[in-house]
C-alpha cells in the first residue's frame, strides 16, 4: 500500500506541497548527541583559542622577592629561602611549583627543597616561597663540609599548567660549588713557652668564609698530653666572620703545671648551630 | 545570436517510500515523506574526499613533520610514530566510509565505529603523548592531556550518536531518510 504524508497545503500556483511530520525519537536522540559532540568541540576550540591569545597578549610576568638567596642556619640545617612573585596579566589560571636538589658530585644528597603547588589566578600576583634545606645529619655526618668547598651539582624545576589545559616543565642543571663556611679551616699550634710557672700553648686559627651567610660558630681548643688521656688545657674562641672575610687569630691555651708536652697534639672542635665536628688532631711542635 | 538554450529538464519526482500501514488515519506519519537519495557515485566521490583530506592532516602532514623536522630536533614526542599514522589511516578511512554510507544502514556502525577509532587515537594521546625537549644542561616538556581529554568527550557524544543511529537504521530502515535527504520540492513542517 503507498500512501503519502499529510498534506497541508496544495501544490497549486507553483508552490510546493507543506508536509507536515515529527521526528522519530531515536532520530531526535542521534542529533542531540551530534550535536551535543559539536558543541563540545567548539567549546573546546573556542577555549583553546582564547586561551593562546591571552597568553600571547599578557605573557605571565616573574621576579625575584626581596631577600631571595638567603640562607640562615637553624636547628633543622642550613636553609635557603627564595621568593619568585608571579604576576598573571592574562585571562586564564595558571599554576606553578619549583623546586631544586643539590648533590655532591662525587656522590651523596646534599639539599633539596620544592615548593607547595601554587595557583596564580587572572589579575593577581602570588609568591612562591621555596626552601631548600641542607639538614644538620648531613652537615654531621659529612663534617668536611664545614671545613672544605667541593663541587656539586644542582637540578632546578619549574612546573606548571596553563588555563587548566596544558602541562610544562622545565629544568636546569648547573655545575655549582659548596661554599664552606670555614673553608681552609687550619689549626696551628705554636712552641710552647714558659712564663711565670706556666706553660702557653700559642695556637693560630685561620680560615675563609665562603659561604653567603656569616659565620657565628665556636671553637673549642684542647691541649692532649702524648697517647693521649686527661686534657692538659684547653680555651675556646668565638668564630665571627662574615661572608667572604678571612679569620686569622691567635689564642693561648695555658696548660696544666706537671703535663708532659712532648709529642702532645692539639684537638679542635667547631661547634655551628646544631652541628658539631672535631677536626684531626694537630701535633705540637 | 545564439539560439536559446533548451528549457532545463523538470526536477525528478521524489522518492515516496511505502509508510507504516498501522499508523492511525489522520495522526502525523513518523519517518514517513519523500526524500531525495543522492546517487551513490556522488557519495562515494564525497567519501574518498573526505577520506583524502583526513589522510592529509592525520597521516601525511604528522608523517613529513616527523621525517623531515622533528628527526633533526632534539625532541621526543613520547610515542611510536607509527601508531599515530597507522591510527589516522584508520580514522581517515572510516570517516570516508561515513560519508559514503550515509544513504545506507551501514552508516550509523560506520559513524560509530569512526568515533571508536578516535576515541582510541585521543586515549593514545592522552596516555603517552609529552613532548620533551632536551638540550645540554636544559630540558623542558609540554603535554596537552587535559585538551585531549576534553576532545575526548566529544567523540564519545559522537559514538552514541552513530549507535543510536545504527539502531534506528535496523528498526525502520528509512525512517531517518526524510529528514537526512528530503524532497526538494516539498515544503516540511516539524510543528506538532
Amino acid at each position: 500500500m503507498n500512501a503519502t504524508p499529510p498534506v497541508v497545503g496544495s501544490s497549486a500556483a507553483g508552490v510546493p506541497p507543506l508536509v507536515r511530520r515529527n521526528k522519530p525519537p531515536l532520530y531526535r536522540l542521534a542529533r542531540l548527541l551530534r550535536w551535543s559532540g559539536i558543541l563540545a568541540v567548539l567549546i573546546v576550540v573556542l577555549y583553546l583559542v582564547a586561551s593562546i591569545v591571552s597568553l600571547a597578549m599578557h605573557p605571565p610576568q616573574v621576579r625575584n622577592g626581596a631577600g631571595a638567596g638567603t640562607t640562615l642556619q637553624t636547628s633543622e640545617g642550613l636553609v635557603t629561602s627564595e621568593v619568585l612573585y608571579v604576576w598573571n596579566n592574562g585571562s586564564f589560571p595558571m599554576t606553578f611549583s619549583v623546586g631544586g636538589v643539590l648533590a655532591l658530585k662525587a656522590g651523596g644528597l646534599l639539599a633539596e627543597g620544592s615548593s607547595s603547588s601554587v595557583t596564580v589566578s587572572p589579575g593577581t600576583e602570588v609568591p612562591i616561597n621555596v626552601h631548600v634545606l641542607l639538614p644538620t645529619r648531613t652537615l654531621q655526618q659529612d663534617g668536611y663540609l664545614l671545613y672544605r668547598s667541593v663541587p656539586t651539582v644542582g637540578w632546578y624545576w619549574i612546573n606548571g599548567s596553563y588555563a587548566s589545559m596544558f602541562d610544562f616543565g622545565l629544568a636546569m642543571e648547573s655545575d655549582q660549588n659548596w661554599s664552606a663556611p670555614y673553608q681552609g679551616f687550619t689549626v696551628t699550634p705554636g712552641t710552647p713557652t714558659t712564663s711565670g710557672g706556666n706553660t702557653i700553648v700559642p695556637v693560630r686559627v685561620n680560615f675563609t668564609n665562603e659561604a653567603s651567610y656569616a659565620d657565628t660558630g665556636a671553637l673549642t681548643l684542647s691541649v692532649l698530653p702524648a697517647g693521649g688521656g686527661t686534657s692538659c688545657g684547653g680555651g675556646s674562641l668565638s668564630l665571627a666572620a662574615a661572608p667572604g672575610s678571612t679569620f686569622d687569630q691567635t689564642t693561648d691555651i695555658t696548660v696544666a703545671s706537671g703535663c708532659n708536652l712532648a709529642g702532645g697534639q692539639v684537638v679542635a672542635t667547631i661547634t655551628s648551630g646544631a652541628v658539631t665536628v672535631t677536626l684531626p688532631p694537630e701535633p705540637l711542635p | 545570436m545564439s539560439a536559446a538554450s533548451p528549457p532545463a529538464p523538470p526536477p525528478a519526482p521524489p522518492s515516496v517510500p511505502p509508510t507504516d500501514a498501522t499508523a492511525p488515519q489522520g495522526a502525523p506519519m513518523v519517518g514517513v515523506g519523500p526524500y531525495d537519495l543522492p546517487a551513490p557515485a556522488w557519495q562515494v566521490a564525497k567519501g574518498i574526499a573526505k577520506a583524502g583530506t583526513i589522510f592529509f592532516f592525520l597521516v601525511l602532514v604528522p608523517y613529513v613533520f616527523f621525517t623531515t623536522v622533528l628527526i633533526h630536533l632534539p625532541i621526543q614526542i613520547g610515542l611510536d610514530p607509527s601508531l599515530y599514522l597507522g591510527l589516522g589511516t584508520t580514522i581517515a578511512v572510516l570517516g570516508g566510509l561515513v560519508t559514503a554510507t550515509r544513504a545506507t544502514r551501514a552508516f550509523g556502525l560506520f559513524k560509530a565505529l569512526s568515533h571508536g577509532a578516535k576515541i582510541t587515537y585521543l586515549v593514545v594521546l592522552v596516555i603517552g603523548t609529552r613532548a620533551t625537549l632536551a638540550v645540554s644542561h636544559v630540558s623542558a616538556y609540554f603535554s596537552a592531556t587535559p585538551l585531549f581529554e576534553l576532545l575526548l568527550i566529544a567523540s564519545v557524544f559522537g559514538a552514541a550518536s552513530g549507535i543510536v543511529t545504527f539502531l534506528e537504521d535496523l528498526k525502520h530502515p528509512t525512517e531517518r531518510y526524510p529528514f537526512d535527504f528530503p524532497a526538494k520540492n516539498v515544503m516540511i513542517s516539524t510543528l506538532p
